[in-house]
């Protein structure tokens, strides 16, 4: 009797979520992504009346993203109704409508994440900043609620509420439709993707308040959707390899940064052992898979940082020469407070806290 | 033992829809309830649908259930169990009750 409910996989609904919101945003254009939205969730209640007694069916996917699409089918055509018997969009409607009743839509599970990826390079619109990217994103793309984007991202649940209203707004006035999530946008926008599945992790990573589930998941989630990129984005950058190589790196060593009190434990007191080292192999494998072309960004120093401190058998082994040199070229090339504290940390280790305090106070230093 | 009528009493819809990932957190409450409960769990029974008839002694045919939305019945389970208090604490962890709904434990009386 329980079958259905023992494959019930982690995040199921919050990953089809994303995955139905995308598919459904193809066919019906982001100016209907509220009644969308609406179309997702109501599918998803009238499933937990539908699968409570045996769990998940086979078709669960398939079962969802029906539902959906005849709620908002449904919702559209009322609407449509409602606000005029016949207008000039009449006939971009019924498009619509016919384009929604082709067969291919229900099936093709390759072309599923691929709708995915558009979503996320639409919500990433250069016209947002970077924290209602991120909130726009985690919203559609990642099915994350609205309760649970606050609590993740530490901020109130209005704020929350505004910054997904404020971007759906900018999304549906200056947004394209995701069949034009093409290549120029791919190229174009890359960039800001990184930025913002990179923010997506640091907010989860950055957990100083307590251990909570929900900032864990940011991290998890930041990873897959990197991955996603990795291995779908048309406009292929070591740099995204190199992202998802910091990623685990930090991720592989998440649980032992806090105590069983919820304290931050110092990186020289964590149990190394306690590491996750499939991801930090991982990591490693997208590491020399980012170090294949001629670019050199941010995220490849980063991982080359994150990976001196991995590869270290205990914490007085850390190579802090090599370190440090990581750390110039990353002052060099992108710099910016973070950076500089980080590396004066890093002298510190290296030739002495007086040292890095004289880097700190502005005078000049030989870190060679 | 006796049969007893779990009546579920729920908002078609509930004013803030909980989030997927909580929309799994209840579902996988219902496999733990099955499964806690698998020996006084006769039939897991079925949801209704918001829309109904209602049909008058004098003949006449109104539209949807009368009563008002918000101890609308939204759905049923049988359960059996040695008195009512047991039937209770069974209902007690039932999932709906976590959505807000309430439910109306009722013995069967056996006459057929």
């Amino acid at each position: 009797m329980v079958n259905g409910h023992e494959a019930l996989v982690e995040h199921f609904f919050r990953h089809e979520y994303g995955r139905i919101v995308a598919i459904l945003t193809r066919s019906l254009g982001i100016r209907s992504v509220d009644v969308i939205e609406d179309a997702v969730q109501q599918a998803m209640f009238r499933a937990l009346t539908a699968w409570r007694n045996q769990g998940l069916p086979d078709d669960a996917s398939a079962w969802l993203y029906r539902a959906a699409k005849n709620v908002a089918i449904d919702r559209l055509r009322r609407q449509k109704h409602e606000s005029s018997i016949s207008n000039d969009r009449d006939d971009a409607n019924r498009n619509m409508f016919d384009s929604l009743a082709a067969p291919e839509i229900d099936a093709v599970d390759e072309a599923i994440p691929d709708d995915r990826l558009r979503l996320l390079f639409l919500a990433c619109h250069p016209e947002l900043s970077l924290d209602y990217t991120l909130a726009i994103s985690l919203k559609l793309v990642s099915g994350f609620g609205t309760n649970e984007i606050a609590s993740a991202l530490l901020i109130s649940q209005a704020n929350a509420e505004k910054r997904i209203a404020r971007a759906k707004e900018r999304l549906r006035k200056v947004g394209r439709e995701l069949a034009e999530v093409d290549q120029t946008v791919f190229e174009d926008r890359i960039e800001a993707v990184q930025a913002t599945l990179y923010l997506i992790f640091s907010e989860g990573f950055a957990s100083s308040v307590g251990p909570s589930p929900l900032r864990r998941d940011l991290c998890d989630e930041a990873i897959r959707l990197t991955r996603m990129l990795v291995e779908q984005c048309p406009v292929s950058q070591t740099s995204s390899s190199a992202l998802l190589a910091v990623m685990l790196f930090h991720a592989a060593r998440l649980k032992t940064r806090l105590d069983t009190q919820g304290a931050i434990v110092l990186l020289e007191d964590q149990n190394r052992e306690a590491w996750d080292w499939n991801q930090i192999r991982e990591g490693m494998t997208w590491l020399q898979r980012s170090a294949t072309g001629g670019e050199l960004s941010r995220y490849h120093i980063e991982a080359a940082i994150a990976w001196e401190h991995c590869r270290a058998p205990q914490f007085d082994a850390i190579d802090w020469q090599q370190v440090c040199r990581y750390y110039e070229v990353l002052c060099e090339r992108f710099p910016g407070p973070m950076v500089r504290l980080n590396h004066a940390i890093a002298v510190g280790y290296h030739r002495g806290h007086a040292e890095s305090l004289k880097m700190l106070s502005g005078s000049q230093s030989t870190t060679t | 033992m006796a049969k007893f009528l779990l009546i579920y009493r729920d908002k078609a819809e509930p004013a803030t829809m909980p989030s997927p990932e909580e929309m799994q957190g209840f579902l996988a409450l219902w496999g733990e309830w099955f499964q806690q409960f698998a020996g006084n769990i006769v039939d897991g029974g079925d949801g209704l649908l918001p829309t109904g008839r209602v049909l008058q002694p004098n003949g006449e045919v109104a539209n949807g259930p009368y009563i008002e939305a918000k101890e609308m019945i939204g759905g049923f389970s049988v359960v059996q169990a040695d008195h009512y208090e047991q039937a209770v604490e069974i209902a007690r962890h039932c999932p709906i009750t976590k959505v807000g709904g309430a439910i109306e434990i009722r013995e069967f009386a056996n006459y057929n």
